[in-house]
Order: C-alpha cells, then structure tokens, then sequence
C-alpha cells in the first residue's frame, strides 16, 4: 500500500496538466452547447424583421395591398417599378399583399394560442388543484371537446360565424385547450402537494392566493414551452384555412390565401405563390428553432441553475 | 396521577385518520390517538413509515382536518374551527417539512416566502418595517438576514433552505411548531447544526414542540416525552430517558435494537421480530396491530385490541404482554 | 493478505458545469481484497457515490475521467476497456445495489424473468434450470414464497422485499465485487437491520469484496472491516473500522462522529456540529478541504494539500492529526 502511495504522488503531478486539459475542453464543449449559434440568432433577425413590418405596415408608405396595378400584371419580383417583389395576376403588390397577409398570420399565430392557453390554464388550474367533482366536469368536457375532429370545429365556426379574424383565432385557440389544461393540470397537481403550498394553507393562504402566488408562477413556464410549439402551428393551420378560402375573406391578403390565389398561375408566374410560400416556411421555421432554444434554456431555469 | 396536574398545552384526544380509497375500502392511518404535551415541551412521535406519524401531524395542523377526535391547543379546540376563525388561530401553531427545497417555492425570493405569513395574518406595517423584521428573524435562524433577503431558494444549501423555512414557521411568533421529519433529508453535519438551532429557538420564543421522525436518536435528542406509533397506534409512550432504557412494548424494543450505533463494541442487539411484512394500513389486523410480527404474540392479542395502561407516572404501554 | 480483487489507482472523476469542473473525485487509490467489506462514508458531495460509479463505469456521458486514473478489477483494467468489453464483466464479476431497488428493477418484467436473463446470459444456464436457481437465490435473501414471488412483478412487493430481489440478481451470476450504494437508506430501520444482515451474510458465504457506501456512521461500525472516510473527493482517513471509531486521528472524522445523535446520549445533549459549509468543490481550497471547518488548522493547512499517509493499517490525510496514546 506504502508503495502505491508513493507511486500516486508521482503519477499525480504528471496528469495534473493533462487533468487540466481535459477539462478545459469539457468546459468548452459544454459552453458551446449553450452558446447561441447562428440557428438561434439567424431566425430572432428573422422574426423581428417580419414583426415589425407586420406592425408598423400602416406607417411604412406601402402601396395599398388591394390597390391594382394594370400596367403590370403578373410582374416577376424587381420588373416593374415600385413593385419590389412584383405582383399577382391582379396588379397587386406582392410586398404589400405579404405584410398585410403576415399581419393576418401572425395576429392568428399569437392570438390562437394565447385565447387555448389562457382557457386552458385556468381549467386546468381549477381541475388539478380542486380535485373532485371540478376535475370530472373539466376531465369529461376535454374528452367530449377531443372527440369532435378539429377540422369538424374549424369548418363549422367558417360556415356559422363566417369568416371573421376573431372567429378564426377563437376556433383555433378552443382546439389549443384540452392539452394546454392536461399540461396545466398535472403541473398544477405536481405543485399543490409540495410542501411550499402545503406551508401557505398552513398560514392560513386562501385558495385564491395559494393558486395565483404560488402555484401560477411555476405552472406558467411548461405553459410557455406549449405556446412556442403552438404559434408555429397555428400559423400553419391559418394557412392552409385560407387556402381553402375558410379564413378572412378576400381582398384582405393573408399568407395561405395569397398561395391559393398564385396557386392558378404557377405555370406562367410561379413567384405570386412561392414568394409567401417561403416566407411563411422562413417564419415557421424560425419560430421553431427559436422555441427549441428558448425551451432548452427553461429547463435550465427548471432546475434552478439560473 | 397527580390531582394538580398542569392543563397539557397541546392535547389530542382520540384523533382518528382515515382516506377513502373506495367506496369501501380506507386508509386507517390514524386509528383513535391520544397523547398530550405541556406549555414548552417537546413531544417526540416516532414509527417507521406506515404507521401514522405524519398524518397525526397534519390532522394536528388540520391539513385536513382529521376524520375524528379532538385537537385543543391552549384551552382552544382546533377541531370544528372553521373559515375566519381557523385562519386566526393558525397564527398560534406553525409547521416545518421533511424536504427543504421543496418547502420552498423556487419562484419566490427569501423576501417574499417570508412575507407571505405577514400578509396573510394581515400584519400592518410599512415595506422597511417588513423588510426589517424579515431580517431580524433570518438573523435568528444564523443566516445573514441583509443578504440572503434578495435571494431564492436554489442560491442557498439544503440546510440552509430548512433554516428559511424555520423563519417562516416563527416569524408570526406561534406558541406550538410541528416538525414532520425536518433533519431527516440533512447531512449529518447540518443535522447537529439545524437540531441545535431549534432548540435554541425552543428556548427563546417558548415553543412547545411536536417533533415526528423515524430516528429515534435524533427524537430522543430533542423530545421532554416520546410516544411510539405502530400501523395508526400509539404503542408506548414515556419520558425520552425511560422509554429508552426500559422499553415496554416489544415493538418499541424491537426499533431500539435496530438502530446501528456508531460504535464498533457496542453489543449487537437481535431484532426480536417475527420475519414478514407490515400489515396494510387498509387492512388492519385484529386487536394488536403488531400482533403479527410480536414474538410475544398470544391468542387475547388478536382477540382484544389492548388499552394504554399506566405502568408508572408518565409511562404508559399498550400491551397486553408487556415487557416490564 | 488475501488475493486483492480492486485496485483503484488515482481515480479523478469530473463533471462539467455552468460554472467550471466539479471535481467529484479528486484523486482516490484503494485496494480491496477478497472477503472484506470496506465502508465509505461521506456526506453528501463527498464523492462517494461517484466514486462507486466510476469503478462500476456508469458515469453519465459528460463525466471526465482524469489520465492518470485506473480501475483493475481482478487484475484487469476496466479503463481500458469498451462499454461492450464491460457489459460482461458487469453482473459477472462486479455489481450493484442502489438506493432506490425500483429503479434498478424493471417494472414490466417478473422478478423471476429479470433473474432468470442474467443467469441464461452470463452463466448460459438452461431455462429450466436458471429457474430452479431463481427461487433458490429468493430464498436464500429472505423472500417468503419465493416459488409464487417468482411470478410476481416489482410493484407487488414491499421496498424491503424489492431491494431483496435487487440483491438477489446482484448476486445471482457470483460477483467477485459488490458494490452497495446506500442500499438501505430509503428503508425503515427495523428493515434496514435485515437487508444489512442478508447483504453481510452473503458476502462471508460467497466469499465475495463489498463496498458499503453510506452517510450513516451507525451502519459503518457494525457491518464493516474497513472504513474509508471521504471529503471532497478524497479519502481523508482510511483503517480498519474499530482502529478508526478508537483512534481516529483526522478531525473531520471526530468531528462527524461527535456530532452524530446518539440513543444512548441524555435528552437535550448539545451536539457538537460541525461549523461552516461544506467546500466548493468547483474552486477548492488549495490547501486541505476541511481546514475552513477544523478547529485545528494551522497555516500549512491553508496552502498544501496534505497526502494520505500513514501505516499500512491506519492512513490519513492531515498536517495537524489529533494525538492518540501509543498503543499497548
């Protein structure tokens, strides 16, 4: 044993530098795997770019999105003049037509989710921490809600409600419920027997203060990895209701229905339909990977570790 | 007994315990307690799990309240207390848990995990006043009350977490405190700090204690009484020097032989059990729950459930073969 | 001395976190033989866990293995080898018991499948016969019934019969090493006693090594013959168990003993508890880990890292061991 001390001590000093290498570049591998790369800020340019056109659209001096050029009609991007992207088979600018469209995708895209998540949140947080008979009225409306097929809901709200952009968010946003109130009601579950709420009604907490103080605030982040999944969906899904002419009815310009308009003319102008195609894929894209990140990042903060 | 006997402070009078789990089938988890504790006293309830120690505990709390029985804490009976006047009498008695960083809500900083007492008893006072007081009591439990105010949970040791929580039961200065396991998950180290330190505060703000754990070291370390629960039963309960050197009940016996002694020529003790499982709580056996694994077992065991029985002042036993 | 079974040589084991390395083991050598149990004590973050997993090779993906570090198993280096030159000699010739026997266990298979595939693949017993040996080894830890337990799936069984099971396939293919980590600290103490019996009586009939690892002192000095005492990564006292508890000369160990609660102790005793916190283990010290804590620490304590030195039977990492009267 005497000699294998020894033996240590010198062997200990000769990987001491190795030792220290080594580490150091497991400490470089794994500050990497945090460090945002070009997927992450790539797709925030992106998004912002497309946000803030979207929003400030009224303000840019863009041509009237249903305003019709006939001196060019169908013109490939950058053939007309003040048409920078061209225009469909109407004289309509392209430019104009996809950032008020985006303002129609993106209105769905927020809103959808926000009305599911919001619904669902509280009918979680009711069934999850109530328990009882709440928990059975809420476990048995999800389930009947689940058993009409979405598409069912969608074409009903287009045909009933026509096809007003409130009642496009409202019907997507009601299919985002039964999972936003899953998810809800087992964190909610998983919370109410810790010990921290456990000390609240020790305290004398009313229901109202231990749901809102001290369960809402660790509910809330597996409900914002939910919704990150969601906009991309719903922007999708907004997409392909206009594209089936469900959604806001012409003239006002939305991303799927633009598609579905160039869609006649790919042969002879397939730009009218690829150019909100990419865009709109570019804009899906980009809310995923930001959402994988972000989501990535909160488990982080799950653990405690930030 | 003596005639002129101290009202006990804290008494709990055939407490009763049950969860349906069907229609017909419950959870005896506490199957008709009674035990008492006088103006600052530490009462030590110890049992492995199952046996009803924890539940006893809440029902005390009336987390939920219990299914039956009566809790009187001060000449006030805490059974049947309801919305207002319950939340006024929970300033009087606090709790802490097993898990120190789940007692925590990681969402909150020290500051407002302390608050929260203060707004709910409806404390007026100005935000430095607050902050202030705040301070003063984490100053108490041995941390640095100026730094640790700002911060959450996940900056601070288990340890330190469970001092946190120390602060939180005694900011509203309440007469009992009810520990349910709460050195069980420390190190050894912090375990000594955290039992010391409670007992400091025992002394200071006059406290009566309940203290539940499965190490009967540690309960006998801190407790004036012990009682010892088997399956939803009180066994045995006796002064903290008594019950161990003499232990009446061979299930109490049978849980001292079993705890290791840090002590390589301390005699090795037989466990005195007869091998098997714990019954289910469920399910519970006739008359002596631990009848089944008692190798004193007789046939009056499954016949009659045995009463507590005075062997001297202060020591009673539920046996019908006592030891002594 | 026996035929040594484990010999770990400088073992460093690392993980990389936000805020550095943590160095989880720092440097750690033993050598076990043949019939012997050695206890490792430590709190948690002493390292004794991942010191259990390093020998096993279970370490998470992202742990670092220091250069210098080796592993010989009956002679062989286990850092050396492959994942699927280990998977053998797993079961085989070293195994484990857990804290938590459900997560050893597999709930969708019966405790007689989960004994019967280690038998058939280490051992290449026929099925009819890895089944008779099945419920011999139930028996032989203790399982009433083994013959109808032997249908029976983890979640029938109490935690006391689990871990049971969970020795019983540990010991199933006759390891030479078994490696205990805190196998009885999610259990009651009147169960902790019997699985501690089974798992003593087991290594003596088997003639097997085990490595008892545990935070509990209690359990040290009744089931082990050689103690082990770490802190930060290193051993810091390493002796037979009843030298250790009689003679122990590192202060980090007296200091753990006195401040332990003991049953024989008067009600109300102050106990003597360590001061301060535990290091951390991402910026050690530079000097010994324990000298922020100790009351005897002196300035070289500070600045150098005491070896662990000492005689063959009592070894300890220390510029300042506390005085012991010289033996008789």
């Amino acid at each position: 044993m005497a000699d294998i001390a020894a033996h240590t001590k010198s062997a200990a000093s000769q990987s001491e530098a190795a030792t220290q290498d080594a580490n150091a570049a497991a400490i470089a591998a794994f500050e990497k795997r945090n460090r945002m790369g070009p997927f992450m800020w790539l797709p925030i340019i992106w998004l912002c770019i497309v946000i803030a056109l979207a929003l400030f659209a009224p303000l840019l001096g863009l041509l009237p999105a249903d305003e019709m050029d006939f001196m060019a009609l169908k013109a490939a991007p950058g053939a007309a003049d003040g048409h920078l992207l061209g225009t469909d088979h109407l004289g309509r600018d392209l430019f104009s037509r996809v950032i008020y469209g985006g303002r129609v995708s993106l209105t769905v895209g927020f809103a959808a989710p926000a009305i599911g998540v919001g619904l669902g949140l509280i009918l979680g947080m009711a069934a999850g921490y109530y328990r009882g008979w709440i928990d059975d009225v809420v476990g048995i409306a999800i389930d009947t809600w689940l058993a009409i097929p979405g598409l069912v809901i969608l074409l009903l709200f287009a045909v009933v409600f026509g096809g007003s952009l409130f009642m496009v968010c409202l019907s997507l946003g009601l299919l985002f419920i039964p999972t936003a109130a899953r998810i809800t009601r087992a964190a909610t579950m998983k919370y109410a027997g810790r010990e921290f709420v456990l000390a609240a009604r020790a305290m004398g907490a009313s229901d109202r203060r231990i749901l809102v103080k001290e369960i809402l605030p660790n509910v809330i982040w597996p409900l914002i990895a939910f919704v990150l999944i969601d906009i991309p969906i719903a922007i999708v899904v907004e997409g392909a209701l206009s594209f089936l002419g469900l959604s806001v009815k012409a003239p006002t310009p939305s991303w799927g229905g633009i598609i579905a308009e160039g869609r006649e003319h790919l042969e002879s102008s397939p730009h009218i339909a690829l150019i909100p195609t990419a865009v709109m894929f570019l804009t899906v894209l980009s809310f995923n990977l930001v959402g994988d990140t972000i989501r990535r990042r909160m488990s982080d903060v799950r653990e405690g570790a930030i | 007994m003596k005639d002129v006997m101290t009202e006990p402070f804290l008494s709990i009078e055939d407490l009763v315990v049950e969860y349906p789990l069907s229609r017909k089938a419950k959870v005896h988890a506490v199957s008709g307690l009674t035990v008492s504790v006088e103006q600052g006293k530490t009462l030590g309830l110890v049992g492995e799990s199952g046996c009803g120690k924890s539940s006893a505990a809440r029902a005390v709390m009336q987390l939920p309240p219990p299914t039956g029985g009566r809790v009187t804490l001060d000449g006030q009976e805490l059974t049947g207390l309801k919305g207002k006047a319950l939340q006024q009498a929970r300033r009087r008695f606090q709790m802490i848990f097993q898990d120190p960083i789940a007692s925590l809500n990681p969402r909150q900083t020290v500051r407002e995990i302390l608050s929260a007492p203060l707004e709910i008893a409806g404390e007026q006072e100005s935000p430095e006043e607050r902050d202030a007081r705040i301070i003063a009591m984490l100053d108490k439990v041995g941390l640095n009350g100026e730094q640790a105010i700002s911060r959450r949970p996940h900056e601070f040791s288990g340890g330190q977490c469970q001092r946190i929580s120390i602060a939180r039961a005694l900011i509203l200065r309440p007469d009992l405190l009810v520990c349910d396991e709460a050195v069980s998950a420390l190190d050894v180290s912090v375990q000594a700090q955290t039992l010391n330190l409670l007992e400091d505060l025992k002394a200071e703000f006059g406290l009566t204690m309940l203290f539940i754990s499965h190490d009967l070291a540690v309960v006998k370390h801190v407790s004036d009484t012990v009682a010892v629960m088997y399956l939803g039963m009180l066994c045995e309960m006796a002064d903290a020097t008594t019950i161990y050197r003499k232990p009446a009940h061979p299930y109490t016996r049978t849980l001292i032989n079993a705890v290791p002694e840090p002590d390589p020529d301390a005699p090795r003790k037989a466990l005195e059990l007869v091998p098997g499982e714990l019954p289910s709580p469920i399910n519970p056996p006739s008359g002596c729950r631990f009848r089944t694994r008692c190798p004193m077992a007789t046939d009056l065991c499954a016949a009659e459930t045995p009463q507590p029985k005075e062997l001297a002042p202060g020591h009673s036993v539920a046996c019908h073969h006592p030891l002594i | 001395m026996g035929e040594i079974i484990l010999d770990v040589v400088n073992q460093r084991t690392a993980f990389p976190t936000k805020r550095g390395m943590l160095q989880a083991v720092n440097g750690v050598n033993l050598t076990l033989e043949r019939g012997r149990t050695l206890g490792v004590v430590g709190e948690s973050g002493s390292g004794k866990s991942v010191l259990a997993r390093s020998i096993m090779g279970l370490l998470p993906r992202a742990a670092q293995t220091g250069p210098g570090s080796s592993v010989h198993l009956n002679g062989r280096d286990l850092t050396a080898l492959s994942e699927r030159e280990l998977r053998p000699i797993r079961g085989r010739e070293v195994s484990t018991v857990f804290q938590d026997p459900m997560t050893a266990l597999n709930p969708t298979l019966t405790v007689g499948a989960q004994l019967i595939e280690g038998l058939r693949h280490h051992l290449g017993m026929p099925k009819r016969a890895a089944r008779a040996r099945a419920i011999e080894l139930l028996r032989s830890v203790g399982l009433p019934q083994p013959e109808t337990r032997v249908d029976q799936f983890p979640h029938q069984l109490s935690g006391g019969m689990r871990q049971r099971v969970a020795i019983a396939i540990a010991i199933s293919c006759e390891p030479d090493l078994l490696i205990a980590d805190e196998p009885t600290t999610a259990l009651d103490v009147t169960v902790q006693a019997e699985i501690l019996d089974l798992l003593q009586r087991q290594v003596r009939e088997r003639n097997m090594a085990m490595i008892l690892i545990t935070h509990d002192m209690g359990v040290v000095a009744v089931r082990c013959d050689d103690v082990a005492v770490m802190y930060a990564g290193r051993i810091v006292e390493q002796a037979p168990v009843r030298e250790l508890f009689q003679r122990t000369r590192m202060p980090y160990t007296a200091a753990l003993l006195s401040s332990i609660p003991r049953i024989t102790d008067g009600p109300h005793r102050r106990l003597d508890a360590i001061g301060g916190r535990p290091p951390d283990l991402i910026h050690p010290p530079a000097g010994c880990a324990f000298a922020p804590r100790c009351k005897f620490a002196s300035d070289p304590c500070q600045g150098v890292m005491p070896a662990l030195e000492g005689d063959e039977r009592h070894r300890f990492a220390c510029h300042t061991p506390l005085q012991v009267e010289a033996v008789a």
